[in-house]
């Protein structure tokens, strides 16, 4: 290269290399033998290194002399490797500048080989702190941000709390780049000991084994760990050296290389708090944006911690769930097993071994036998195993037993051995149904026994029993009301029947009206009635009584007591009332007609008897003895009809026979000829409903006859009686009709006294009122009755009443 | 003109009336006697009748058992009528009966003066009325 072209370059290379800012240029070459000389070097490198670009020429190892001690090998290595493979040497290095400055440098020099073997590099050096600083910093973050990424991973694919602890230590040390982590929580505050200890560790576990934190120690609860617990607060210890708080454990620190340390708090739920410590090998590790991802990797473990918690305790509940249903359903088998009501004992308690290992945890495992009575039943793989329960059955009668409940495996430890606090009562609660079981059955059998004879006395009562419920359905009765109540009144009583559509059509409104007085007066309704069964009365009192519950009408009694007999007595002594009435009533008409009939032709008999001792005229002396005849035939009269009448009431010796009204009526017609001749009577008969009734003819005749003697004495001057004599049938009765045209009687008026002795209510005729009243009489003693229907002029109708 | 010299008699037994017609003649001379058989048409007389100027009182003389009319319904009629009517009557029933509760109905009656027990009798038309003037 001439000197005169070398020296212009130089002014260039000079010209260039200071004009471009934080950057040094280099010609560097290396002979073969290794020799290493500096043909160039621009004037920079006064800045970087502080010697001069002469000293620098001079001394080609000043070149690289402000890089750090670490890079002087790997600058070593580079250059053999640039030398040797004509590769660009290109490497970062930290440089120690003259005022103390680290810079990073960025060298880039491209290898030229020459003939001689010796290799030039044309080379530049780079400032590329700044950038390098940003780049550092990223990666940093970078880093930070994939641990935390990773802390999360392992969150979300952790599910219990001991394995999510060991891996997110692990993943700190690993991946992170700490020392050491392990996590603590607060002991608790009936722990007498109130040491730390840890649940996870990963990392240089010899210093963890060797320091102690104990929070009863003065000194001991000043250290991170133990502040954190307490205040909850993140402490960073960036430099144990100069830490007061730290002090006891500086040296075991020192022991295994540990310069800093950050402590996090877990917040876990139910107020209980952990730490997460995590130990750097450099003092200054945790930086302020570490700190704030560390603390972000703590709270996402509380959350994920509180969440496995809360998953834990869920999962937990329902699995308690899941075991409560299954006992339940367990004792809801062996109620319905044991309510089936034609299985033999035996059976049911075999078909209960069978039930009841499916109530337990590990039903798969799980057998079970129960003794009874002197026998045993057991599930079909039962063998004797040590994991067992047992209760015991007593039963009221002394009957003893024992269910017994095996896993035939071991299983986990659980409350009461291998099983669960509430499978001792489930056990128990199965002893007690069982127990139950057998007590009701013998109740049941000896309630059956007393039904029986309660039924039989019910039964056996005279008094029909009836039970509906409140819709009126019939639930039960008693035989009586069956036999009796039900029979004659044509009732078919039947168990599920509405008994309001049971009862004749023409008796429901009448004993639906009763059930509605019943229910609206919430108290007994009682009433009487009867029925005829082939013509003869059978008489009831029924009585129909609420059943009331919670002060609501569920259903009624009807009882039906059968009072026929008493009621035939009854009815006999109201006649024999009536008969003694009548006898009364007749004496005294008897007294009046003594006091009137008797004694009017009595008084004028004496009267006239006095006027023929006064001087009085021969005419009148003659008047009165004919009045003395007159009257004395009267007085006759009245005695001969006293003593009719008195005969009529007597007890009657004539037989009843069956007689023809047709030929009667001829008869009497026949008898008083000359009395029809002579008024001209036209009597009309038709018989033709009936004709033969049963009675005593003799005083049937004497009715009739009176009748019509009636009818012709009072008939219409000038109009020639009509008389119409006709019978009816009336359900169970007979009428016998008797109707004239004649003057007919004002009933208004004397309607009460029509049928009185000596009644008369028309002067002008002859008449001693005996007549009406002996039909009357007769009636009645025939056993019927007698009404008239009259209006003055409009003639008279009788009508005679017979029960056939 | 004396009061009990005017009679009216009401009775369908005209034996009775026979009687009264001569013993009332022949104790009192010249008393008036009037007889109905029928109380209605004795009613219907005093309807037309009464009050008359001609005497001052009328015996009347009534009987209690008769058809269509008995003496006690006479009486509630004949109550209904004026009262200068009623007041000219002298009551009395004459009756047959010797029934005590017929007495005592008589008796408890403002308007009958006395109750006579048939027949009617001298002896006892002086007793109450006096002897003839």
């Amino acid at each position: 290269m001439p000197e005169s072209s070398d020296a212009s370059k130089q002014k260039m290379l000079d010209a260039l290399g200071s004009n471009l800012p934080g950057t040094i240029i280099y010609q560097l070459v290396r002979k073969a033998n290794g020799e290493k000389r500096l043909t160039y070097i621009s004037k920079n490198i006064e800045a970087f290194t502080g010697a001069s670009v002469e000293d620098v020429l001079k001394r080609p190892e000043l070149l690289f002399g402000t890089a750090l001690e670490k890079y002087i090998s790997r600058i070593a290595e580079a250059e053999e490797k640039s030398f040797h493979e004509l590769s660009i040497f290109d490497i970062e290095v930290e440089c120690q500048l003259k005022n103390d400055d680290i810079r990073w440098i960025h060298i880039v020099s491209t290898p030229e080989k020459q003939e001689d073997g010796s290799v030039i590099w044309n080379g530049i050096q780079t400032d590329i702190t700044e950038k390098k600083l940003n780049e550092l910093k990223l990666s940093k973050i970078n880093h930070e941000l994939t641990l935390l990424n990773r802390v999360n991973d392992i969150i979300l694919n952790t599910p219990d709390e001991e394995n999510l602890y060991n891996n997110v230590c692990r993943v700190l040390v690993e991946e992170g780049n700490y020392k050491l982590a392990w996590i603590c929580y607060s002991p608790l505050p009936d722990d007498p000991e109130q040491r730390i200890k840890p649940l996870a560790s990963y990392g240089e576990l010899g210093y963890l084994n060797e320091i102690r934190i104990d929070l009863k120690d003065e000194n001991l609860r000043k250290g991170p760990t133990a502040t954190v617990l307490l205040h909850g607060k993140t402490i960073v210890t960036n430099n144990f050296e100069t830490s007061a708080a730290f002090k006891p454990w500086l040296e075991k620190a020192r022991k295994f290389g540990i310069s800093a340390s950050i402590v996090l708090p877990l917040n876990l739920h139910n107020q209980s708090r952990g730490t997460i410590n995590i130990y750097a090998e450099n003092i200054d590790a945790f930086d302020t944006h570490e700190v704030s991802v560390l603390e972000r990797l703590a709270l996402n473990l509380s959350v994920a911690v509180r969440n496995v918690r809360i998953k834990s305790e869920k999962d937990k509940a329902t699995h308690n769930l899941n075991e409560r249903v299954k006992e339940l359903h367990v004792i809801q088998e062996v109620n319905k097993t044991l309510q089936q009501e034609d299985e033999n004992i035996s059976t049911l308690l075999q078909q209960l071994v069978q039930i009841i290992p499916s109530g337990w945890q590990h039903s798969n495992v799980c057998e079970a036998r129960i003794r009874f009575d002197g026998q045993i039943y057991q599930s079909d793989h039962f063998c004797e195993s040590e994991f067992k329960q047992t209760a015991i059955i007593n039963t009221q009668n002394g009957k003893a037993g024992s269910i017994e409940v095996v896993y035939t495996q071991a299983t986990p430890i659980e409350d009461d051995g291998p099983f669960l606090i509430e499978e001792r009562n489930l056990i128990n609660t199965l002893a007690e149904i069982i127990e139950v079981y057998f007590n009701k059955k013998a109740n049941h059998e000896a309630l059956l026994t007393s039904e029986a004879n309660m039924k039989s006395v019910f039964d056996n009562t005279e008094i029909g029993y009836l039970l509906l419920d409140r819709e009126y359905c019939v639930i039960s009765f008693n035989q009586t009301m069956l036999d009796e109540y039900a029979t004659l009144s044509g009732i078919k009583l039947k168990k599920g029947v509405n008994f309001l559509e049971l009862i004749l059509p023409e008796r429901i409104t009448y004993v639906k009206n009763i059930f509605e007085k019943v229910v609206v007066s919430e108290s007994t309704v009682e009433y009487e009635t009867y029925f005829l069964v082939n013509g003869i009365p059978y008489y009831f009192t029924i009585n129909i009584v609420p059943i009331k519950r919670h002060n609501v009408i569920i259903g009624f009694t009807l009882s039906a007591y059968d009072i026929t007999i008493r009621k035939l007595m009854e009815m006999e002594r109201e006649k024999i009332t009536a008969d003694l009435l009548q006898r009364n009533r007749d004496l005294e008409q008897f007294a009046y007609i003594v006091s009137h009939n008797l004694r009017a032709p009595l008084a004028n008999i004496l009267g006239l008897s006095l006027l023929l001792k006064e001087e009085i005229p021969d005419t009148d002396k003659q008047h009165a003895l004919k009045g003395i005849e007159n009257s004395t035939i009267r007085l006759d009269e009245v005695v001969r009809d006293l003593n009719t009448i008195l005969q009529v009431r007597r007890e009657i010796s004539e037989v009843k026979i069956r007689v023809s009204l047709t030929e009667l009526v001829s008869s009497i017609q026949d008898s008083i000829f000359n009395i029809i001749e002579e008024s001209k009577t036209y009597i009309e008969t038709d018989f033709s409903a009936i004709d033969e009734v049963t009675t005593i003819r003799s005083y049937l005749g004497s009715i009739i006859f009176n009748l019509i003697n009636n009818s012709i004495k009072y008939a219409h001057p000038g109009v020639a009686p009509h008389i119409r004599i006709w019978t009816e049938r009336n359900g169970s009765n007979l009428m016998l009709h008797f109707k004239d045209n004649g003057m007919g009687i004002d009933l208004e008026r004397n309607g009460t006294q029509l049928f009185g002795l000596y009644k008369r209510f028309h002067p002008h005729i002859e008449g001693k009122g005996v007549g009406l009243y002996m039909v009357k009489t007769q009636v009645e003693v025939l056993g019927g009755s007698i009404e008239a229907k009259s209006e003055p002029g409009k003639g008279t109708e009788f009508i005679i009443k017979f029960t056939i | 003109m004396n009061t009990y010299q005017h009679f009216m008699i009401v009775d369908d037994d005209h034996m009775n009336n026979f009687i009264c017609n001569i013993t009332l003649k022949n104790t009192y001379k010249n008393s008036e006697v009037t007889a109905f058989e029928k109380p209605v048409e004795a009613l219907a007389y005093i309807t037309a009748n009464y009050p008359r100027k001609d005497i001052e009182k009328t015996t009347l003389l009534l009987d209690i058992n008769m058809p269509v009319l008995n003496g006690w319904e006479f009486l509630a009629e004949l109550k209904q009528m004026n009262l200068a009517v009623v007041e000219q009557f002298n009551i009395y029933i004459l009756s047959s009966s010797v029934d005590q509760r017929d007495m005592d109905k008589a008796k408890s009656d403002p308007y009958v003066i006395d109750f006579i027990s048939k027949p009617l009798k001298k002896e006892k038309l002086m007793e109450l009325f006096g002897t003839v003037k």
